[in-house]
């Protein structure tokens, strides 16, 4: 009676959380091999952290590069991390989210400085922020990572 | 220094090991405790219960009966009839602490209700659907030996258990809350499953000693409260929880019926005789359900 209904609604979270995984997990890869793609391909584009690129010289133009990306959490991600919140330690499927997030930013950073045909990107930073869901707040839609740096054009013969 | 541009390093950042494992552990491990909590919390309530004073009961519970009163519960003219059922059967349970007060309520479905304090509630479509008084006599004696057991108080008490649990697991989200309410409930049906089984043989034991004879106890499970529909289900329960008052639910199952004829062959019962007619103006062939398949 009541417990077939209790049963309905264990079955049917059930299989919306495998549905959540399988999709989420099709997307996951399918993203990665993308991300791993561009990074190959724009390898040589130096992305960095310091405020010049060594032994390149006085750089003769530069201007703000940005590039960000919004992910969203999956169900099955979301739930999972939720009960991680009980006991603690590692939120392993929002690693992998967040570590998506980061590296399509700086492709994207790359992109843009290529096609604004930049030699380098110095001073990369990133910054990350989270996307707020629900009535209260306390929901997580998606998280946002920017990368931001300065894209800077070298003088021909030294770069 | 010289620029030499490497891929990321994959290595560190993103965890080894399989997520579905981590969540398949973590769903059993929040479950089990889950459970287990309820199960200790249950067993507290069991050894609790017996030790509540009857009168401690009457005195917080008291005012449901004079509510049902108030709202016309006992106002229908069926009423009387039910009760005076009860009290033939109550008499065969002379130590009972309880001054047992019938009223039907307004709803299709076939069901009854033992509330705190005494009160018993017969649906109408209970009434409607039972062929004899016989199968009506064990639906109440099997009330009453909700009372015997004083199931009321500890459905309550393990209602408020599930409840303490789901929210002591909400503090760590709702998918905990979600999964530790799951268990709970499921782990409680144990203890309902019992009480459902010892009020059915407490209730068979006062038909028996009232009329001689189990006939129509078995009937009752076979055509009486055998179709209800998951959206009347749904409807019951939603009228219970307005009342804000325990249901106890009647779960079907052959089992129950093949515990019952087990039961009665041991103590030497009969399980048929002759039955009692009841509601003044129906007649055996335009009753119908169970007598049309009689």
């Amino acid at each position: 009676m009541e417990a077939y209904l209790e049963l309905a609604s264990v079955v049917f979270g059930l299989v919306l959380l495998l549905v959540a995984f399988a999709v989420g997990e099709w997307i996951e890869r399918r993203h990665y091999r993308s991300i791993r793609r561009r990074e190959e391909r724009w390898r040589k584009l130096p992305a960095i952290t310091l405020a010049s690129l060594p032994g390149a010289g006085t750089p003769v133009e530069s201007e703000l590069v940005m590039g960000h990306v919004v992910i969203s959490v999956d169900h099955f991600k979301r739930f999972v991390a939720r009960l991680r919140q009980l006991f603690g330690g590692r939120i392993r499927t929002y690693e992998s989210l967040m570590d998506r997030a980061r590296r399509e930013a700086i492709l994207r950073l790359k992109q843009k400085a290529i096609e604004e045909r930049f030699h380098a990107v110095v001073n990369v930073r990133l910054e990350t922020a989270r996307l707020a869901s629900g009535r209260n707040g306390n929901g997580t839609a998606g998280i946002e990572v920017l990368a931001f740096g300065t894209g800077i054009r070298l003088q021909r013969d030294s770069a | 220094m010289s620029f030499d541009p490497r891929l990321p390093d994959e290595s560190v950042n993103v965890s080894e090991g399989s997520v579905v494992r981590e969540a398949i552990l973590l769903v059993v491990g929040v479950a089990a405790l889950a459970a287990g909590l309820t199960l200790a919390l249950a067993l507290s309530i069991e050894w609790v219960v017996p030790r509540i004073p009857v009168e401690a009961e009457r005195w917080v519970f008291g005012a449901i009966g004079e509510h049902l009163h108030d709202a016309g519960f006992d106002a229908d003219e069926r009423s009387a009839d039910v009760q005076e059922i009860v009290d033939r059967l109550a008499v065969h349970w002379p130590d009972a602490p309880y001054r047992f007060r019938v009223g039907v309520l307004d709803d299709e479905l076939a069901n009854a209700m033992a509330l705190p304090g005494g009160s018993i509630l017969v649906t109408a479509g209970l009434l409607e659907r039972v062929a004899n008084e016989n199968e009506l006599a064990f639906v109440l004696g099997h009330e009453l030996g909700h009372f015997h057991g004083r199931d009321h108080l500890s459905g309550i008490g393990r209602g408020l258990a599930i409840s303490l649990v789901a929210a002591a697991f909400g503090l760590g989200g709702d998918a905990a809350s979600l999964v530790a309410n799951t268990a709970s409930s499921l782990s409680n049906r144990v203890f309902d499953r019992n009480q459902e089984s010892d009020a059915d043989l407490f209730g068979m034991e006062l038909v028996v000693r009232e009329y001689g004879h189990a006939g129509g106890a078995t009937a009752v499970f076979e055509c009486v409260l055998s179709d209800p529909s998951e959206e009347a289900q749904g409807r019951i329960g939603r009228a219970a929880e307005r009342m804000g008052n325990y249901m106890a639910t009647h779960p079907l199952g052959p089992a129950r019926i093949d515990a019952l004829r087990a039961h009665a062959e041991e103590r030497g019962w009969a399980l048929t005789g002759p039955l009692s007619g009841w509601i003044r103006e129906r007649t055996e062939s335009d009753a119908g359900g169970c007598s049309a398949r009689q």
